[in-house]
Protein backbone atom coordinates (compact mmCIF):
# COMPACT_ATOMS: atom_id res chain seq x y z
CA UNK A 1 0.00 0.00 0.00
CA UNK A 2 1.31 3.47 -0.83
CA UNK A 3 0.19 7.01 -0.16
CA UNK A 4 0.14 10.02 -2.44
CA UNK A 5 -1.35 13.48 -2.68
CA UNK A 6 -4.68 11.79 -3.34
CA UNK A 7 -4.56 9.75 -0.15
CA UNK A 8 -4.12 6.09 0.50
CA UNK A 9 -4.04 3.77 -2.54
CA UNK A 10 -5.56 0.39 -2.07
CA UNK A 11 -5.33 -2.89 -3.92
CA UNK A 12 -8.82 -4.10 -4.78
CA UNK A 13 -10.16 -7.21 -6.49
CA UNK A 14 -11.97 -6.75 -9.84
CA UNK A 15 -14.55 -9.30 -8.66
CA UNK A 16 -14.60 -9.24 -4.85
CA UNK A 17 -14.22 -12.69 -3.33
CA UNK A 18 -13.40 -14.40 -6.63
CA UNK A 19 -9.91 -15.49 -5.63
CA UNK A 20 -8.32 -17.72 -3.03
CA UNK A 21 -4.61 -18.31 -2.56
CA UNK A 22 -3.51 -21.69 -1.19
CA UNK A 23 0.18 -22.63 -0.93
CA UNK A 24 1.03 -19.65 -3.14
CA UNK A 25 -1.30 -21.00 -5.84
CA UNK A 26 -4.28 -18.83 -6.92
CA UNK A 27 -7.68 -20.46 -7.38
CA UNK A 28 -11.08 -19.20 -8.48
CA UNK A 29 -13.87 -19.40 -5.94
CA UNK A 30 -17.18 -20.54 -7.40
CA UNK A 31 -19.95 -22.91 -6.38
CA UNK A 32 -20.66 -26.57 -7.04
CA UNK A 33 -23.88 -28.56 -6.99
CA UNK A 34 -23.37 -31.80 -5.08
CA UNK A 35 -26.39 -33.35 -6.84
CA UNK A 36 -25.35 -33.01 -10.52
CA UNK A 37 -21.72 -31.91 -10.14
CA UNK A 38 -22.17 -28.67 -12.13
CA UNK A 39 -19.77 -25.85 -11.27
CA UNK A 40 -20.45 -22.14 -11.58
CA UNK A 41 -18.24 -19.10 -11.83
CA UNK A 42 -19.17 -16.48 -10.78
CA UNK A 43 -20.93 -18.41 -8.01
CA UNK A 44 -24.61 -19.26 -8.51
CA UNK A 45 -26.31 -20.35 -5.30
CA UNK A 46 -29.21 -22.09 -7.03
CA UNK A 47 -28.10 -24.81 -9.44
CA UNK A 48 -29.16 -23.83 -12.97
CA UNK A 49 -29.81 -27.49 -13.83
CA UNK A 50 -31.29 -29.01 -10.65
CA UNK A 51 -33.09 -25.77 -9.74
CA UNK A 52 -32.37 -26.29 -6.08
CA UNK A 53 -30.21 -24.56 -3.47
CA UNK A 54 -29.76 -27.79 -1.53
CA UNK A 55 -26.19 -29.03 -1.71
CA UNK A 56 -24.97 -26.00 -3.66
CA UNK A 57 -21.84 -24.89 -1.86
CA UNK A 58 -18.90 -22.55 -2.29
CA UNK A 59 -16.04 -24.42 -3.91
CA UNK A 60 -12.43 -23.90 -4.92
CA UNK A 61 -12.26 -24.36 -8.69
CA UNK A 62 -9.33 -25.35 -10.87
CA UNK A 63 -6.57 -22.94 -11.88
CA UNK A 64 -5.69 -24.54 -15.19
CA UNK A 65 -7.53 -25.05 -18.43
CA UNK A 66 -7.47 -24.90 -22.21
CA UNK A 67 -7.92 -21.93 -24.53
CA UNK A 68 -11.35 -21.84 -26.23
CA UNK A 69 -11.26 -18.58 -28.22
CA UNK A 70 -9.36 -15.31 -27.92
CA UNK A 71 -8.96 -11.91 -29.54
CA UNK A 72 -6.70 -8.88 -29.28
CA UNK A 73 -8.81 -5.99 -27.99
CA UNK A 74 -7.33 -2.79 -29.47
CA UNK A 75 -10.04 -0.31 -28.47
CA UNK A 76 -11.15 -0.20 -24.83
CA UNK A 77 -11.23 2.18 -21.89
CA UNK A 78 -7.74 3.63 -21.47
CA UNK A 79 -7.59 2.31 -17.89
CA UNK A 80 -7.27 -1.18 -19.45
CA UNK A 81 -4.29 0.01 -21.49
CA UNK A 82 -5.13 -1.62 -24.85
CA UNK A 83 -4.05 -3.57 -26.83
CA UNK A 84 -4.45 -6.69 -24.71
CA UNK A 85 -5.42 -10.29 -25.32
CA UNK A 86 -8.78 -11.45 -24.00
CA UNK A 87 -10.13 -14.96 -24.19
CA UNK A 88 -12.33 -17.71 -22.89
CA UNK A 89 -10.62 -20.55 -21.04
CA UNK A 90 -12.31 -23.88 -20.34
CA UNK A 91 -11.50 -24.48 -16.71
CA UNK A 92 -10.37 -27.94 -15.65
CA UNK A 93 -11.67 -30.20 -14.29
CA UNK A 94 -14.98 -28.30 -14.19
CA UNK A 95 -15.26 -27.82 -18.00
CA UNK A 96 -16.86 -24.39 -17.64
CA UNK A 97 -15.97 -21.32 -19.67
CA UNK A 98 -14.45 -18.31 -17.92
CA UNK A 99 -13.51 -14.97 -19.49
CA UNK A 100 -10.08 -13.52 -18.75
CA UNK A 101 -7.32 -11.23 -19.91
CA UNK A 102 -4.54 -13.41 -21.32
CA UNK A 103 -0.94 -12.62 -20.50
CA UNK A 104 2.58 -14.04 -20.67
CA UNK A 105 2.97 -14.19 -24.46
CA UNK A 106 3.87 -11.87 -27.33
CA UNK A 107 0.67 -10.44 -28.89
CA UNK A 108 2.14 -11.06 -32.35
CA UNK A 109 2.39 -14.76 -31.52
CA UNK A 110 -0.66 -16.84 -32.46
CA UNK A 111 -2.13 -19.02 -29.71
CA UNK A 112 -4.01 -22.08 -30.91
CA UNK A 113 -7.35 -23.23 -29.50
CA UNK A 114 -6.67 -25.94 -26.98
CA UNK A 115 -3.44 -24.33 -25.73
CA UNK A 116 -2.84 -25.28 -22.07
CA UNK A 117 -3.33 -22.24 -19.84
CA UNK A 118 -2.68 -21.51 -16.16
CA UNK A 119 -4.05 -18.85 -13.84
CA UNK A 120 -2.05 -15.98 -12.41
CA UNK A 121 -3.01 -12.94 -10.36
CA UNK A 122 -1.99 -9.65 -11.89
CA UNK A 123 -2.79 -5.95 -12.00
CA UNK A 124 -5.73 -5.35 -14.37
CA UNK A 125 -6.09 -1.57 -14.26
CA UNK A 126 -6.24 1.42 -11.91
CA UNK A 127 -9.61 2.86 -10.97
CA UNK A 128 -10.52 6.58 -11.02
CA UNK A 129 -9.22 7.01 -7.45
CA UNK A 130 -5.85 5.48 -8.39
CA UNK A 131 -6.51 2.21 -6.57
CA UNK A 132 -4.90 -0.82 -8.15
CA UNK A 133 -7.48 -3.35 -9.39
CA UNK A 134 -6.18 -6.91 -9.55
CA UNK A 135 -7.74 -9.94 -11.17
CA UNK A 136 -7.09 -13.47 -12.28
CA UNK A 137 -5.58 -13.76 -15.76
CA UNK A 138 -4.46 -16.78 -17.75
CA UNK A 139 -1.10 -17.41 -19.44
CA UNK A 140 0.10 -20.22 -21.68
CA UNK A 141 1.78 -23.05 -19.75
CA UNK A 142 5.47 -23.16 -20.71
CA UNK A 143 6.27 -26.42 -22.51
CA UNK B 1 -55.83 -14.25 -29.69
CA UNK B 2 -56.90 -11.54 -32.14
CA UNK B 3 -55.25 -10.60 -35.41
CA UNK B 4 -53.18 -7.41 -35.20
CA UNK B 5 -52.33 -5.04 -38.06
CA UNK B 6 -49.72 -2.31 -38.38
CA UNK B 7 -51.45 0.67 -40.03
CA UNK B 8 -48.85 3.40 -39.51
CA UNK B 9 -45.07 3.71 -39.17
CA UNK B 10 -42.61 6.57 -38.80
CA UNK B 11 -38.87 6.93 -38.50
CA UNK B 12 -36.37 9.79 -38.24
CA UNK B 13 -33.13 9.78 -40.16
CA UNK B 14 -30.46 7.93 -38.17
CA UNK B 15 -27.25 9.84 -37.47
CA UNK B 16 -25.33 11.93 -34.98
CA UNK B 17 -27.66 14.62 -33.63
CA UNK B 18 -25.81 15.94 -30.60
CA UNK B 19 -27.92 19.11 -30.35
CA UNK B 20 -31.33 17.49 -30.92
CA UNK B 21 -33.26 16.62 -27.75
CA UNK B 22 -34.59 13.05 -27.49
CA UNK B 23 -38.16 14.34 -27.25
CA UNK B 24 -37.79 15.94 -30.65
CA UNK B 25 -36.54 12.73 -32.28
CA UNK B 26 -39.31 10.77 -30.56
CA UNK B 27 -41.95 13.34 -31.46
CA UNK B 28 -41.05 13.37 -35.17
CA UNK B 29 -41.16 9.58 -35.52
CA UNK B 30 -44.36 9.25 -33.48
CA UNK B 31 -46.16 12.06 -35.30
CA UNK B 32 -45.20 10.51 -38.65
CA UNK B 33 -46.63 7.15 -37.53
CA UNK B 34 -49.86 8.78 -36.32
CA UNK B 35 -50.28 10.68 -39.60
CA UNK B 36 -49.37 7.57 -41.61
CA UNK B 37 -52.09 5.64 -39.75
CA UNK B 38 -54.59 8.45 -40.28
CA UNK B 39 -55.62 8.43 -36.62
CA UNK B 40 -55.75 11.16 -33.96
CA UNK B 41 -53.46 11.10 -30.90
CA UNK B 42 -56.60 10.75 -28.78
CA UNK B 43 -57.39 7.42 -30.47
CA UNK B 44 -54.31 5.79 -28.93
CA UNK B 45 -55.28 3.67 -25.92
CA UNK B 46 -51.93 2.34 -24.71
CA UNK B 47 -48.25 2.94 -25.50
CA UNK B 48 -44.91 1.19 -25.00
CA UNK B 49 -41.65 3.08 -25.42
CA UNK B 50 -38.26 1.38 -25.82
CA UNK B 51 -34.95 2.92 -24.85
CA UNK B 52 -31.69 1.52 -23.52
CA UNK B 53 -28.90 4.07 -23.10
CA UNK B 54 -30.38 7.44 -22.21
CA UNK B 55 -29.91 7.00 -18.48
CA UNK B 56 -26.16 6.89 -19.06
CA UNK B 57 -25.95 9.38 -21.94
CA UNK B 58 -28.12 12.24 -20.64
CA UNK B 59 -29.26 10.97 -17.24
CA UNK B 60 -32.87 10.52 -18.43
CA UNK B 61 -33.16 7.06 -16.88
CA UNK B 62 -36.91 7.19 -16.27
CA UNK B 63 -40.30 8.15 -17.81
CA UNK B 64 -38.91 8.84 -21.30
CA UNK B 65 -42.11 7.54 -22.91
CA UNK B 66 -44.28 10.03 -21.06
CA UNK B 67 -41.87 12.86 -21.96
CA UNK B 68 -41.96 12.06 -25.68
CA UNK B 69 -45.67 11.35 -25.87
CA UNK B 70 -46.74 14.60 -24.18
CA UNK B 71 -45.16 16.33 -27.21
CA UNK B 72 -47.69 14.65 -29.51
CA UNK B 73 -50.68 15.09 -27.22
CA UNK B 74 -50.82 11.49 -26.04
CA UNK B 75 -51.69 11.64 -22.32
CA UNK B 76 -53.91 10.10 -19.72
CA UNK B 77 -53.37 6.56 -21.06
CA UNK B 78 -51.17 3.72 -19.78
CA UNK B 79 -47.57 4.27 -20.93
CA UNK B 80 -44.88 1.72 -20.12
CA UNK B 81 -41.15 2.18 -20.67
CA UNK B 82 -39.38 -0.91 -21.99
CA UNK B 83 -35.68 -1.85 -21.78
CA UNK B 84 -34.12 -5.02 -23.27
CA UNK B 85 -30.73 -3.72 -24.50
CA UNK B 86 -30.62 -3.77 -28.34
CA UNK B 87 -34.02 -5.51 -28.36
CA UNK B 88 -35.72 -2.67 -26.42
CA UNK B 89 -37.63 -1.34 -29.45
CA UNK B 90 -38.72 -4.77 -30.66
CA UNK B 91 -39.76 -5.69 -27.12
CA UNK B 92 -41.86 -2.49 -26.94
CA UNK B 93 -43.47 -3.46 -30.27
CA UNK B 94 -44.20 -6.95 -28.90
CA UNK B 95 -45.88 -5.50 -25.79
CA UNK B 96 -48.08 -3.31 -28.01
CA UNK B 97 -48.92 -6.36 -30.13
CA UNK B 98 -49.89 -8.34 -27.00
CA UNK B 99 -52.10 -5.49 -25.78
CA UNK B 100 -54.15 -5.61 -28.99
CA UNK B 101 -53.93 -9.39 -29.58
CA UNK B 102 -55.24 -10.02 -26.06
CA UNK B 103 -58.39 -8.04 -26.78
CA UNK B 104 -57.77 -5.53 -23.99
CA UNK B 105 -57.01 -2.61 -26.34
CA UNK B 106 -57.86 -1.81 -29.96
CA UNK B 107 -55.22 0.82 -30.76
CA UNK B 108 -51.66 0.67 -29.39
CA UNK B 109 -48.50 2.63 -30.07
CA UNK B 110 -44.91 1.34 -30.00
CA UNK B 111 -41.99 3.78 -30.00
CA UNK B 112 -38.23 3.26 -29.91
CA UNK B 113 -36.01 6.28 -29.26
CA UNK B 114 -32.33 6.66 -28.52
CA UNK B 115 -29.44 9.04 -28.17
CA UNK B 116 -26.19 7.13 -28.10
CA UNK B 117 -23.80 9.64 -29.65
CA UNK B 118 -22.42 11.89 -26.92
CA UNK B 119 -19.29 13.36 -28.49
CA UNK B 120 -17.51 11.18 -25.94
CA UNK B 121 -16.86 7.64 -27.19
CA UNK B 122 -15.92 6.50 -23.70
CA UNK B 123 -19.34 7.48 -22.33
CA UNK B 124 -21.16 5.76 -25.23
CA UNK B 125 -19.01 2.66 -24.74
CA UNK B 126 -19.82 2.60 -21.03
CA UNK B 127 -23.52 2.92 -21.84
CA UNK B 128 -23.30 -0.04 -24.24
CA UNK B 129 -21.40 -2.11 -21.67
CA UNK B 130 -24.66 -1.90 -19.70
CA UNK B 131 -25.85 -4.71 -21.98
CA UNK B 132 -23.38 -7.05 -20.29
CA UNK B 133 -23.05 -8.11 -16.64
CA UNK B 134 -21.21 -4.98 -15.59
CA UNK B 135 -19.83 -6.41 -12.35
CA UNK B 136 -18.35 -9.39 -14.22
CA UNK B 137 -17.28 -9.42 -17.89
CA UNK B 138 -17.12 -5.65 -18.44
CA UNK B 139 -15.16 -5.29 -15.19
CA UNK B 140 -12.58 -7.79 -16.47
CA UNK B 141 -11.99 -5.88 -19.73
CA UNK B 142 -14.39 -7.58 -22.17
CA UNK B 143 -15.88 -5.00 -24.55
CA UNK B 144 -18.92 -5.58 -26.78
CA UNK B 145 -16.77 -5.82 -29.95
CA UNK B 146 -14.50 -8.16 -27.97
CA UNK B 147 -17.49 -10.34 -27.15
CA UNK B 148 -18.33 -10.68 -30.84
CA UNK B 149 -14.69 -11.13 -31.86
CA UNK B 150 -14.52 -14.20 -29.60
CA UNK B 151 -17.62 -15.60 -31.29
CA UNK B 152 -16.19 -14.73 -34.72
CA UNK B 153 -12.92 -16.53 -34.06
CA UNK B 154 -14.77 -19.63 -32.90
CA UNK B 155 -17.21 -19.46 -35.84
CA UNK B 156 -14.44 -19.05 -38.43
CA UNK B 157 -12.53 -21.97 -36.94
CA UNK B 158 -15.64 -24.19 -36.98
CA UNK B 159 -17.03 -23.35 -40.44
CA UNK B 160 -13.91 -22.23 -42.33
CA UNK B 161 -15.38 -18.77 -42.88
CA UNK B 162 -12.84 -16.24 -44.20
CA UNK B 163 -12.22 -12.62 -43.22
CA UNK B 164 -13.19 -11.65 -46.77
CA UNK B 165 -16.57 -13.36 -46.38
CA UNK B 166 -17.19 -11.53 -43.10
CA UNK B 167 -16.30 -8.24 -44.82
CA UNK B 168 -18.85 -8.89 -47.57
CA UNK B 169 -21.66 -8.35 -45.02
CA UNK B 170 -20.46 -4.79 -44.52
CA UNK B 171 -19.97 -4.22 -48.27
CA UNK B 172 -23.55 -5.38 -48.99
CA UNK B 173 -25.12 -3.40 -46.16
CA UNK B 174 -23.21 -0.21 -47.00
CA UNK B 175 -24.43 -0.57 -50.58
CA UNK B 176 -28.02 -0.92 -49.35
CA UNK B 177 -27.52 2.07 -47.03
CA UNK B 178 -26.73 4.22 -50.08
CA UNK B 179 -30.27 3.47 -51.32
CA UNK B 180 -31.93 4.46 -48.03
CA UNK B 181 -32.46 8.20 -47.48
CA UNK B 182 -32.74 7.66 -43.69
CA UNK B 183 -29.41 5.80 -43.42
CA UNK B 184 -26.60 7.14 -41.21
CA UNK B 185 -23.99 6.07 -43.77
CA UNK B 186 -24.52 6.51 -47.50
CA UNK B 187 -21.10 5.47 -48.74
CA UNK B 188 -20.04 2.35 -50.61
CA UNK B 189 -17.10 0.32 -49.29
CA UNK B 190 -15.06 -2.56 -50.67
CA UNK B 191 -13.81 -5.76 -49.03
CA UNK B 192 -10.33 -4.14 -48.94
CA UNK B 193 -11.74 -1.02 -47.24
CA UNK B 194 -13.33 -3.18 -44.53
CA UNK B 195 -10.21 -5.31 -43.98
CA UNK B 196 -7.85 -2.31 -43.98
CA UNK B 197 -9.91 -0.11 -41.67
CA UNK B 198 -8.77 0.28 -38.06
CA UNK B 199 -8.73 -2.98 -36.08
CA UNK B 200 -11.06 -2.90 -33.06
CA UNK B 201 -10.86 -6.53 -31.87
CA UNK B 202 -9.37 -9.10 -34.23
CA UNK B 203 -10.96 -9.99 -36.73
CA UNK B 204 -13.43 -7.07 -36.40
CA UNK B 205 -12.34 -3.75 -37.91
CA UNK B 206 -14.17 -0.45 -37.49
CA UNK B 207 -16.13 -1.07 -40.74
CA UNK B 208 -17.19 -4.44 -39.29
CA UNK B 209 -18.92 -2.68 -36.36
CA UNK B 210 -22.10 -0.60 -36.27
CA UNK B 211 -21.63 3.16 -35.74
CA UNK B 212 -22.78 5.25 -32.75
CA UNK B 213 -25.90 7.22 -33.58
CA UNK B 214 -29.25 8.67 -32.61
CA UNK B 215 -32.80 8.32 -33.91
CA UNK B 216 -36.36 7.18 -33.28
CA UNK B 217 -39.10 5.08 -34.88
CA UNK B 218 -42.76 4.41 -34.13
CA UNK B 219 -45.59 2.09 -35.18
CA UNK B 220 -49.38 2.05 -34.69
CA UNK B 221 -50.90 -1.40 -34.09
CA UNK B 222 -54.65 -2.06 -34.26
CA UNK B 223 -57.29 -4.79 -34.28
CA UNK B 224 -58.80 -6.08 -37.55
CA UNK B 225 -61.98 -4.03 -37.03
CA UNK B 226 -60.07 -0.80 -36.50
CA UNK B 227 -57.72 -1.56 -39.43
CA UNK B 228 -60.72 -1.84 -41.76
CA UNK B 229 -61.80 1.69 -40.78
CA UNK B 230 -58.47 3.37 -41.42
CA UNK B 231 -56.72 1.52 -44.25
CA UNK B 232 -57.15 -0.71 -47.26
CA UNK B 233 -53.60 -2.03 -47.03
CA UNK B 234 -52.88 -3.28 -43.50
CA UNK B 235 -49.70 -5.19 -42.73
CA UNK B 236 -50.39 -8.14 -40.41
CA UNK B 237 -48.25 -9.22 -37.47
CA UNK B 238 -48.07 -12.91 -38.34
CA UNK B 239 -45.77 -13.82 -35.45
CA UNK B 240 -44.09 -12.39 -32.37
CA UNK B 241 -41.53 -14.26 -30.31
CA UNK B 242 -39.26 -13.21 -27.43
CA UNK B 243 -36.78 -15.46 -25.68
CA UNK B 244 -33.90 -15.18 -23.22
CA UNK B 245 -30.63 -17.08 -22.89
CA UNK B 246 -29.69 -20.37 -21.24
CA UNK B 247 -26.45 -18.99 -19.69
CA UNK B 248 -25.04 -22.50 -19.95
CA UNK B 249 -21.29 -22.23 -19.28
CA UNK B 250 -20.60 -25.26 -21.50
CA UNK B 251 -22.59 -24.30 -24.61
CA UNK B 252 -20.91 -23.75 -28.00
CA UNK B 253 -20.69 -19.98 -28.59
CA UNK B 254 -20.51 -20.17 -32.41
CA UNK B 255 -24.28 -20.84 -32.36
CA UNK B 256 -26.94 -18.72 -30.64
CA UNK B 257 -29.40 -21.33 -29.43
CA UNK B 258 -31.98 -18.77 -28.36
CA UNK B 259 -32.21 -17.53 -31.94
CA UNK B 260 -32.96 -21.08 -33.08
CA UNK B 261 -35.76 -21.23 -30.50
CA UNK B 262 -37.20 -17.79 -31.33
CA UNK B 263 -36.99 -18.42 -35.08
CA UNK B 264 -38.75 -21.78 -34.79
CA UNK B 265 -41.50 -20.31 -32.59
CA UNK B 266 -42.04 -17.42 -35.00
CA UNK B 267 -42.29 -19.58 -38.13
CA UNK B 268 -44.67 -22.00 -36.37
CA UNK B 269 -46.87 -19.12 -35.30
CA UNK B 270 -46.84 -17.50 -38.75
CA UNK B 271 -47.57 -20.81 -40.47
CA UNK B 272 -44.90 -20.11 -43.07
CA UNK B 273 -41.27 -21.14 -43.56
CA UNK B 274 -38.04 -19.23 -44.20
CA UNK B 275 -38.48 -19.94 -47.95
CA UNK B 276 -41.65 -17.80 -47.90
CA UNK B 277 -39.79 -14.65 -46.77
CA UNK B 278 -38.88 -11.90 -49.23
CA UNK B 279 -36.74 -9.87 -46.84
CA UNK B 280 -35.20 -10.09 -43.38
CA UNK B 281 -33.98 -7.24 -41.21
CA UNK B 282 -31.59 -8.95 -38.80
CA UNK B 283 -29.45 -7.55 -36.02
CA UNK B 284 -26.08 -7.05 -37.76
CA UNK B 285 -24.37 -5.15 -34.93
CA UNK B 286 -21.14 -6.70 -36.26
CA UNK B 287 -20.46 -8.50 -39.56
CA UNK B 288 -20.22 -11.86 -37.75
CA UNK B 289 -23.60 -11.19 -36.14
CA UNK B 290 -25.38 -11.29 -39.53
CA UNK B 291 -23.83 -14.74 -40.14
CA UNK B 292 -24.91 -16.07 -36.75
CA UNK B 293 -28.43 -14.57 -36.96
CA UNK B 294 -29.41 -15.77 -40.44
CA UNK B 295 -28.09 -19.25 -39.69
CA UNK B 296 -29.47 -19.33 -36.13
CA UNK B 297 -32.93 -18.21 -37.23
CA UNK B 298 -32.93 -20.94 -39.88
CA UNK B 299 -33.02 -18.50 -42.84
CA UNK B 300 -29.82 -20.02 -44.26
CA UNK B 301 -28.50 -23.57 -43.67
CA UNK B 302 -25.79 -23.89 -40.98
CA UNK B 303 -22.33 -22.96 -42.24
CA UNK B 304 -23.54 -21.75 -45.67
CA UNK B 305 -23.87 -17.99 -45.31
CA UNK B 306 -20.33 -17.40 -46.61
CA UNK B 307 -21.38 -19.05 -49.87
CA UNK B 308 -24.59 -16.99 -49.91
CA UNK B 309 -22.51 -13.80 -49.75
CA UNK B 310 -20.09 -15.05 -52.42
CA UNK B 311 -23.09 -15.73 -54.69
CA UNK B 312 -24.93 -12.50 -53.82
CA UNK B 313 -28.00 -14.43 -52.61
CA UNK B 314 -28.68 -12.05 -49.70
CA UNK B 315 -28.55 -8.91 -51.83
CA UNK B 316 -31.70 -7.04 -52.88
CA UNK B 317 -32.97 -9.11 -55.84
CA UNK B 318 -31.33 -12.30 -54.49
CA UNK B 319 -32.98 -15.35 -52.87
CA UNK B 320 -33.63 -13.44 -49.63
CA UNK B 321 -32.76 -9.75 -49.20
CA UNK B 322 -30.97 -9.50 -45.84
CA UNK B 323 -30.90 -6.00 -44.34
CA UNK B 324 -32.11 -4.10 -47.43
CA UNK B 325 -32.31 -0.98 -45.18
CA UNK B 326 -28.53 -1.01 -44.78
CA UNK B 327 -28.84 -2.82 -41.46
CA UNK B 328 -27.21 -1.66 -38.26
CA UNK B 329 -23.84 -1.48 -40.02
CA UNK B 330 -24.88 1.31 -42.44
CA UNK B 331 -28.35 2.54 -41.52
CA UNK B 332 -27.11 2.85 -37.94
CA UNK B 333 -28.04 1.50 -34.52
CA UNK B 334 -29.58 3.95 -32.06
CA UNK B 335 -30.02 1.00 -29.72
CA UNK B 336 -33.56 1.48 -28.39
CA UNK B 337 -34.90 2.67 -31.77
CA UNK B 338 -33.59 -0.17 -33.93
CA UNK B 339 -36.33 -2.77 -33.33
CA UNK B 340 -39.15 -0.41 -34.30
CA UNK B 341 -37.17 0.95 -37.26
CA UNK B 342 -36.86 -2.63 -38.56
CA UNK B 343 -40.66 -2.96 -38.37
CA UNK B 344 -41.03 0.29 -40.35
CA UNK B 345 -38.62 -1.03 -43.00
CA UNK B 346 -40.53 -4.30 -43.43
CA UNK B 347 -43.85 -2.40 -43.60
CA UNK B 348 -42.52 -0.10 -46.33
CA UNK B 349 -41.38 -3.09 -48.41
CA UNK B 350 -44.71 -4.90 -48.00
CA UNK B 351 -46.55 -1.74 -49.10
CA UNK B 352 -44.18 -1.19 -52.04
CA UNK B 353 -42.96 2.13 -50.59
CA UNK B 354 -39.26 1.35 -50.10
CA UNK B 355 -38.06 3.39 -53.07
CA UNK B 356 -34.76 2.47 -54.70
CA UNK B 357 -34.14 -0.41 -52.31
CA UNK B 358 -37.61 -1.98 -52.78
CA UNK B 359 -37.67 -5.78 -52.74
CA UNK B 360 -40.01 -6.35 -55.66
CA UNK B 361 -43.31 -8.04 -54.89
CA UNK B 362 -42.48 -8.48 -51.19
CA UNK B 363 -45.27 -10.33 -49.35
CA UNK B 364 -43.59 -11.42 -46.10
CA UNK B 365 -40.68 -10.09 -44.05
CA UNK B 366 -38.93 -10.85 -40.77
CA UNK B 367 -37.49 -8.46 -38.19
CA UNK B 368 -34.99 -9.70 -35.61
CA UNK B 369 -33.22 -8.01 -32.71
CA UNK B 370 -31.06 -9.58 -30.04
CA UNK B 371 -29.78 -7.63 -27.08
CA UNK B 372 -26.80 -7.72 -24.74
CA UNK B 373 -24.27 -10.36 -23.73
CA UNK B 374 -24.46 -12.22 -20.41
CA UNK B 375 -22.41 -15.27 -19.36
CA UNK B 376 -21.27 -15.41 -23.04
CA UNK B 377 -24.92 -15.90 -24.00
CA UNK B 378 -27.56 -13.48 -25.31
CA UNK B 379 -30.12 -12.24 -22.78
CA UNK B 380 -32.88 -11.15 -25.20
CA UNK B 381 -33.94 -12.20 -28.70
CA UNK B 382 -37.07 -10.85 -30.36
CA UNK B 383 -38.47 -11.95 -33.74
CA UNK B 384 -41.47 -10.62 -35.65
CA UNK B 385 -42.88 -11.82 -38.98
CA UNK B 386 -45.05 -9.40 -40.94
CA UNK B 387 -47.30 -10.35 -43.86
CA UNK B 388 -49.34 -8.46 -46.42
Amino acid sequence: MSTSLYGEKKTLEAIPGALEIVDNQPYLVGTKCSKCGAAFFPPRYICSYCLTDEGVEKARLGNKGTLYSYTIIRVAGKEFNPPYAFGFVILEPEKIRVPAVLTGFDLNQELKSGTRMEMVIDRLRNDDQGNEIVSYKFRPVLQ
Amino acid sequence: MREVAVIGVGMTNFGKFLDTPIKELGRRATWDAIKDAGISPKDIQIAYVGNACLGMITGQAMVLGQIILKEVGVRGIPITNVENACASGSSAFREAWMAVASGMYDIALAVGAEKLYAGDTRLSTRALAGGTEVEYEANLGLTMPGHWALRAKRFMEKYGTTKEQLAKVSVKNHHNGCLNPRSQYKKECTVEDVLNSRMIADPLTVLSCNPLGDGAAAAVLVSREVAAKFTTRPVWVAASSLTSGSYDLQREISRNQLEEVAGKQAFEMAGIGPEDLDLAEVHDCFTIAEFMRVEGLGLVPEGEYGKWLDEGWSEIGGKLAVNPSGGLLAKGHPVGATGVAQIAEVVWHLRGEAGERQVQGAKAGLAHCSGGGVASDTPACCVHILKK
